[in-house]
């Protein structure tokens, strides 16, 4: 089955890449034009309300990346045309930039990786939209689009690219359709890989990771006719029955923080869990922070009657479990140096801060559990 | 059949089988040797040769990671026995019962007949998983009064609903190679249909079926984990999480040992059970 899969994304892979290199051709960007000349990575809209799809992938992850000096434009991170505040940062070095660096997939082109489906408030744009650089007859992917350079890890992307000196017509996309097929062993089809992975020791031997972009943590999310909702303290609840989605790092959070008493239920993804949650088949479900407020306000919103509601009962503090998302190369890979700079990049000039404060609900008037 | 015919001693002829694995005889043992030493090794060199092999073996075979993971799985794997024994009891019975229901005779039992051929017809048809989502999933988010919500139980519902089409047929086939001669002979004896249906034409069918049966119990057993749809953790997602919680993919190949351990052993005995079963009917046979 896995090998199947394989075959199917090696496929696709090469559907995706003879589609572009017909499509647009390779305009390296010389490297002087990059990081200075801010963004234009987002076709930029307000932080617009996405379709209000199922949910969230079955990787973790989540919020507050320090949200706390802003650079210049508040204002511009939410509506103008281009926001990015223009940096006075280093560049990245010279051999990093997009025509100097060794190891690219497809020299000049700088090949992403992400899941499909991709969940808001991650990911953003229409799937039917045809994006600058994105290959004729669309991106394949459901619920949004990476080329549309929208949500939070979209416009992570973009400004990394950006910030290596890639525009965004020499950036492609191939999609992975399961999480585990980004630590599969032998040649990775992407340059890097982004989908909300938590950095851990153990992962770290099979794949390179970036540093951080985003510290997050978990929340748990339930209905309202549910005692659940009163508890304040893990120890409270210990006795209900938690649920979260397989791969992720909200499990591990259930397993060796709450530890409950009544075995917690593990689901291919968070739209399994969801229903489950809505079925009284589990009493809370872990995500992210985020995702439990997406799911909250987009997804679970429609109920007909005042009950059940949806609440976030609490979230974790930092202290019981902090996710560290990053992004994912091949192992050994020769451009983690340089993505590291271009993160570095980033955050030195203030646009991750600015892609935070325009993707990311800070959520903080959700209590945390003692 | 003719095989009884043939042999005049009491001496039953060999299986196909037996004979193939017997050992072979003088010279032949030094070629089988050499072959498969050579087989083997050049399989082994281009393994241990490809590129990719060190990649290979520390994403599947890492030691550490197998140790690791090893007490979780285990565990785990007791509810897929927990699972796949009970669906099995169950599935015995409804099967039988669906089998006996599509070979009853006469017009009269027509809606019966059509009844059991759409049942078989459309749970063999639909894939297991869709059955089991929408059992686990769906029947739940009904929100009928007095209908439990509990996984489990809509999950064994499930493979029961499944299966139980699978085996009804192996069993039919076995009801159906029993020779019409069997069931006048045993109603001349003054069984009536019933009768002659479970003391002469079922056993004779059972005993012939059950490799097959075996099969579709092996079967059963790796489709317990699909009940991990539901949120059950057993082996299967327990390798998973392991999995991704490493990035390795050992823990998947210790669920397959679970697996292999099981079912290796049952077919060694199914073996053993039809070799004996057909030594006592052609001893029987030679007697007379």
């Amino acid at each position: 089955m896995l090998t199947q899969r394989l075959v199917v994304v090696t496929a696709l892979t090469a559907a995706l890449l003879t589609g572009c290199s017909t499509g647009a051709a390779p305009t390296p960007l010389p490297p002087a034009a990059s990081p200075t000349a801010a963004a234009t990575v987002e076709p930029s809209d307000p932080p617009s309300e996405e379709p209000s799809p199922t949910d969230e992938p079955s990787e973790e992850p989540s919020p507050s990346e320090e949200p706390s000096e802003e650079p210049s434009p508040s204002e511009a991170a939410t509506q103008e045309p281009t926001p990015e505040p223009s940096p006075t940062a280093a560049p990245v070095s010279q051999e990093c930039q997009a025509a100097n660096l060794s190891g690219l997939k497809n020299p000049g082109r700088l090949t992403l990786s992400t899941d499909t489906p991709a969940y808001p408030p991650w990911w953003g744009g229409d799937p039917d939209t045809q994006y600058p650089g994105e290959p004729e007859g669309g991106s394949g992917w459901e619920l949004s689009d990476p080329y549309s350079g929208e949500g939070y890890e979209g416009a992570v992307a973009y400004a990394v690219a950006e910030a290596l000196g890639f525009t965004p017509d020499t950036v492609d996309w191939v999609q992975n359709v399961q999480f585990e097929l980004a630590f599969a062993p032998g040649e990775k089809p992407f340059d890097f890989h982004l989908a909300q992975v938590s950095i851990r020791p153990r992962r770290a031997e099979a794949v390179d990771f970036s540093e951080t972009y985003l510290d997050a943590n978990q929340a748990i999310l339930a209905l309202t006719p549910n005692s659940i909702t009163g508890a304040t303290t893990i120890e409270e609840l210990k006795d209900y029955r938690l649920g979260a989605a397989v791969g992720t790092t909200s499990f591990e959070l259930i397993e060796d923080v709450v530890a409950p008493t009544v075995d917690p239920s593990v689901f291919n993804n968070n739209s399994d869990a969801l229903q489950a949650l809505q079925n009284d088949q589990i009493d809370g479900l872990v995500v992210d922070t985020n995702t439990a407020i997406f799911m909250r306000d987009a997804q679970l919103e429609d109920f007909d009657t005042p009950n059940p509601e949806a609440t976030v009962v609490g979230q974790f503090a930092e202290s019981d479990q902090v996710d560290q998302v990053g992004l994912v190369l091949q192992l050994d890979s020769p451009l983690t140096d340089c993505v590291n700079g271009a993160l570095d990049v980033i955050k030195a000039n203030g646009t991750l801060d600015a892609i935070y404060e325009e993707w990311i609900s800070t959520g903080q008037d959700i209590p945390f559990f003692e | 059949m003719s095989g009884i015919a043939d042999s005049s001693a009491n001496e039953p002829l060999p299986s196909r089988r037996t004979r193939s694995l017997r050992r072979p005889r003088g010279g032949g043992i030094l070629i089988a040797v050499v072959s498969t030493l050579v087989v083997f090794a050049t399989l082994g060199y281009i393994l241990v040769n490809a590129p990719g092999w060190s990649r290979l073996q520390e994403s599947f075979f890492d030691a550490e990671v197998f140790a690791d993971s090893f007490p979780d799985v285990a565990a785990a794997f007791l509810v897929n026995v927990r699972i796949f024994l009970m669906a099995e009891v169950l599935i015995l019975v409804v099967a039988l019962l669906l089998a006996v229901m599509r070979s009853l005779p006469g017009p009269v039992f027509f809606p019966f007949r059509l009844m059991a051929v759409i049942y078989i017809d459309f749970f063999r048809g639909v894939p297991g998983l869709l059955v089991i989502y929408l059992l686990g999933l769906g029947i739940p988010a009904l929100r009928l009064p007095g209908v439990t919500n509990d996984v489990l139980f809509w999950g064994l519902v499930g493979l029961v609903l499944v299966w139980s089409a699978y085996v009804a047929e192996v069993y039919r086939s076995g009801i159906d190679s029993i020779h019409p001669s069997q069931e006048a002979a045993a109603r001349s004896l003054g069984l009536s249909r019933f009768g002659a249906l479970r003391y002469v034409v079922l056993p004779q069918a059972v005993r012939r079926v059950i490799p097959p049966l075996l099969n579709d119990f092996i079967g059963l057993q790796k489709d317990s984990a699909l009940l991990s749809l539901l949120g059950i953790v057993e082996a299967f997602r327990r390798s998973q999480i392991a999995a991704s919680a490493a990035f390795d993919f050992t823990p998947y190949l210790i669920t397959a040992l679970f697996f292999l351990v099981l079912t290796v052993p049952l077919a060694r005995l199914t073996d053993w059970l039809v070799e004996r079963d057909r030594h006592k009917r052609y001893a029987q046979v030679g007697a007379r």
